[in-house]
């Protein structure tokens, strides 16, 4: 006890290991508090939203006539959102710089998808500050600063050699002084994850134990270095560089190396095509034969092909028949910009093995709902909704129904797909199981460093 | 000052760095790493300069081969305005990721410019591109650090400190001697990779003006002063801590807060200070701001009554049949008028906004040069926000010239009766000139700046006066 006492005496008495530690709790708490007024503007955003179409809703049933179909069809757009719960507050992901409430109508599709959220740009690129930041990319350096001269300052005291003399082991005292650190580390990172859960009513689930475990894996494998590093024997001054040589590799450069590998794949300006494309297509149209669109259309959507031919004047119907098969025509385009993006993310998620530090980024990420993955899958929720917009208009459109306030009331809303929960216990295990061979490895060699 | 002892200071330093192997080695993996990071943005640069321009090609080709259609149909087929990459930007990437290329421009409406770069930029992106200058100014200091971090405190506990001392070597002669030899270095390191930049911009040719090279000189000298500010901080935390350790430690953890820590810290502040709007409320209170005016579809609508006998008036007419011009196409005018100018108000307060934050980063200037070089780096290379703002409201402009003349063709040169059938010639369309975003000067690069360039000076200035001053000399002389 008393030993204990001394060494948590030693632990908070040095001026840059109190420091430290301040700033990572300070640097925490203001990451969950930015963290989570960013969050609170997005549900705003999209409540809002929500409620601006209740609003014209309303507006558009209590006029005395109600507008023609075709008119309704191309004015009234409805809002969408980006399933995100709490943890997008603190693992940000792609949330602040995506479109998280984008609105839809029945235009077509791909003159509406590529909308991107205001932001000022100097501060993204400043690289944000949520608590994914914290626990990823500061937490490994306060292990790195604690830990890693602990053999050498003894050594360099002159203490090592006494120690290794006594009948309990240095070995065993170091391990004690690992131990103090880490449980003072773990609970700091405990602290500000229940902090978080409290200050954004995040439950004390599965999943919330999830993230603590995981982060007490990647605690483990930074002090699995740290510890390997002290086991080479070699000074403060080396240990220190040399862990923080470390973190610039795993931490910056690999990611931006991955980046640019990426880049250089798989970017293309396929969105800036096929939006030129669908443009033409669709401006064509009205110079072309309208009956024969309309045919070609109808083909493609056979459920109204019982519809009237066209007219001398113009028809909305055509209209939206063209916005559909300017749709059509970008298609391939589409399908394979989305198959690009998805080799895209199996590239990314294989190259993240590379580095420790990327790859529980990611996963946070993904665990959040934030990641690039979730805002695909969002842009795919937002074309199948799109579709039953459009579906919607069609009846009134092609059969010439004209459309009364139950049908207003009846409007088609978007339902957000509830995301399953994300608990990769295979990954979780499976990393686990490597960072524990690498501490047990590490402390093998701790065990023989020969007293100097 | 610049005497014997200083050169032999300076030499000795010199030649003790070169007989460091792992110093050899960093620097031979930064040099890699620089020129990687150069040459990778090089190739970005040059793939999207190809594509930029050959979609600008695309565009204009596909405007002028339009067949005779009405006016309208043609502001609503629009045009597209592409941002090609400034020619420095393979040096410093920038805000580049972060906003798109491309903004459609078609009639009563704004779009915003899509099509950005920034696929997992949440997990990727977090320390920015590797790019030469994200590498000068976030890795390089470590490297000073890593350099210099024992230069005072080891000397002073082997004793060779004393040694010098007790033979008539002030301590003002040692700091001089190995901040210049540390300024060499740094020197030797940062030159190569500035004069690659010069000579790959000038194989990008073309768009080279010869303001370039200049704006890289200038961004030679900026840095090296950087590298100044961190010798300087080495230097100071290396005499002020006793032991190399400790140094290290602190060291790391200022260089920590300065690059990392305090820049992610204030951007997060000032958005929340002084946030902007979201794009869905943007566009909603232009909608509202845009109904309150009026519809100019609507027959009853008090604005477009107005406007209609103020119209009537003018030219002294009873009925818009009468009209020497269509009157629709002048609705058209009016309303694409009033449409602007509701939106460059709101789109003016998204800029002030973007402004006050940045006002809170630039209050800091003088404390954190890291901030200050990074902007301005950004400012001379254009990836910077102000100038991407900038090909903004030059598209928007574009956008309001070309849809307005597409409107007095409407005016003029389609009749009122039937309006909607009727076409114009297509020889029309060549007479639209093409959109060229047309990159700022130098001087308005740096006009944000006035005199904020002074403030790390000063800190700079500060930082080697308390290195020479006497609390720090009694310091010194006291613990050897």
């Amino acid at each position: 006890m008393q030993l204990f006492k001394l060494e948590c005496k030693r632990l908070f008495a040095g001026f840059i290991n109190k420091i430290v530690l301040i700033l990572f709790v300070v640097a925490g708490l203001f990451a969950i508090y930015q963290g989570a007024q960013g969050y609170k503007s997005i549900r705003v955003d999209q409540y809002k939203s929500q409620v601006v179409f209740q609003k014209e809703r309303e507006h558009v049933s209590q006029r005395e006539n109600l507008p023609e179909a075709g008119s309704l069809a191309y004015y009234a757009s409805s809002p969408t959102q980006w399933q995100l719960g709490p943890w997008a507050a603190l693992f940000v992901g792609e949330s602040r710089t995506a479109m998280t409430a984008l609105k839809v109508s029945a235009l077509s599709l791909q003159s509406q998808i590529y909308n991107r959220e205001f932001i000022n740009p100097t501060q993204q690129r400043a690289g944000g500050l949520d608590l994914g930041f914290v626990l990823v990319y500061l937490l490994p350096l306060v292990i790195g600063i604690l830990t890693v001269t602990l053999i050498s300052d003894e050594q360099h005291a002159g203490r090592w050699r006494m120690l290794n003399a006594l009948p309990k082991s240095a070995f065993s005292l170091i391990l004690k002084q690992l131990l103090l650190r880490f449980a003072v580390i773990w609970g700091l990172v405990a602290g500000l994850l229940l902090t978080a859960a409290w200050a954004l009513a995040i439950k004390l689930d599965a999943l919330f134990a999830f993230v603590l475990i995981a982060c007490t894996v990647y605690m483990l494998f930074w002090f699995a270095l740290a510890a390997w590093l002290m086991s080479l024997g070699k000074s403060s001054v080396f240990n220190s560089l040399a862990f923080l040589s470390s973190w610039v590799l795993l931490a910056i450069l690999i990611p931006g190396a991955i980046h640019l590998f990426l880049s250089q794949q798989f970017n293309s300006n396929t969105p800036l095509q096929i939006t030129l494309q669908q443009r033409m297509t669709m401006n064509d149209g009205w110079d072309k034969d309208k009956q024969a669109a309309l045919d070609a259309f109808l083909k493609h959507e056979p459920t109204w092909q019982n519809t009237a031919p066209l007219g001398e004047a113009f028809d909305w119907k055509w209209y939206f028949a063209q916005q559909h098969l300017s749709d059509i025509a970008v298609e391939q385009a589409w399908q394979s910009y989305l198959q690009n993006l998805d080799a895209r993310q199996t590239s990314l998620n294989n190259l993240s093995k590379l580095s420790p530090t990327l790859f529980f980024q990611l996963k946070l990420n993904q665990l959040a709902n934030t990641a690039e993955q979730d805002r695909q899958s969002y842009l795919k929720e937002v074309a199948q909704y799109h579709q039953q917009v459009r579906h919607y208009f069609y009846d009134f459109l092609f059969f010439a129904k004209p459309i009364s306030k139950i049908d207003i009331e009846n409007f088609p809303l978007f339902q957000a797909k509830q995301p399953a929960a994300k608990i990769e216990l295979v990954a979780l295990f499976s990393s686990a199981l490597l960072v524990l061979f690498v501490a047990a490895l590490a402390l093998f060699r701790l065990r023989r460093v020969s007293p100097v | 000052m610049f005497n014997a002892k200083v050169t032999a200071i300076f030499r000795h330093e010199l030649a003790s760095k070169r007989r460091s192997p792992s110093l050899w080695l960093l620097f031979f993996m930064m040099q890699c790493l620089l020129m990687i990071a150069l040459f990778t943005g090089w190739q970005q640069y040059q793939k999207s300069v190809s594509s930029q321009s050959a979609a600008q090609n695309l565009v204009e080709a596909q405007w002028l081969a339009q067949p005779d259609r009405h006016p309208h149909r043609v502001a609503h087929f629009g045009h597209f305005a592409f941002r090609e990459p400034s020619v420095l930007s393979f040096f410093d990437v920038g805000v580049n990721s972060w906003v798109g290329d491309s903004i459609f421009l078609e009639a009563h409406k704004q779009n915003s410019a899509n099509f950005a770069n920034d696929q997992d930029a949440g997990s990727l992106l977090r320390f920015s591109e590797l790019s030469s200058a994200n590498v000068l100014l976030l890795i390089w200091p470590l490297l000073i650090i890593a350099m210099g971090f024992a230069s005072i405190s080891a000397e002073q506990s082997s004793g060779t400190l004393r040694q010098l001392m007790s033979m008539g070597v002030s301590f003002r002669q040692v700091i001089f001697g190995k901040s210049l030899s540390y300024l060499l270095l740094s020197l030797i390191f940062i030159l190569p990779v500035f004069v690659l930049a010069l000579l790959l911009a000038h194989i990008s040719g073309l768009q080279l003006s010869s303001e370039e090279p200049l704006r890289l000189m200038i961004l030679f000298f900026v840095f090296l002063g950087y590298c100044v500010f961190w010798i300087g901080i080495t230097l100071i935390v290396s005499s002020w801590v006793k032991s190399p350790k400790q140094a290290l430690v602190l060291l790391t953890s200022i260089w920590f807060i300065l690059t990392i820590l305090m820049p992610r810290i204030l951007a997060e502040f000032a958005h929340t200070q002084h946030p902007h709007k979201a794009r869905n409320d943007f566009e909603l209170v232009i909608k509202l701001d845009n109904r309150k005016i009026g519809n100019s579809h609507n027959p009853n609508d008090p604005y477009f009554n107005q406007f209609k006998a103020d119209t009537l008036k003018k030219y002294n007419v009873d009925t818009i049949e009468q009209l020497p011009v269509n009157y629709r196409g002048l609705v058209m005018i009016e309303g694409e008028r009033l449409n602007a100018e509701v939106y460059k108000k709101h789109y003016q307060a998204q800029l002030e906004q973007f402004s006050k934050q940045h006002a809170v980063i630039r209050a800091f200037y003088w404390l954190n040069p890291y901030l200050f070089v990074r902007d301005f780096s950004m400012a001379l290379t254009r990836t910077d926000s102000q100038h991407f703002l900038d090909f903004e409201q030059q598209a928007e402009a574009h956008r309001y010239a070309r849809i307005q003349k597409l409107n007095e063709l409407h005016t003029h040169k389609i009749h009122l009766h039937n309006d909607r059938a009727q076409k114009v010639s297509k020889s029309y369309w060549q007479e639209f000139e093409p959109f060229h975003y047309q990159a700022p000067n130098l001087s308005w690069s740096l006009k944000a700046f006035s005199f904020f360039w002074l403030l790390p000076l000063l800190a700079i200035a500060l930082i080697f006066t308390c290195l020479v001053s006497a609390p720090m000399q009694r310091r010194i002389y006291a613990t050897v």
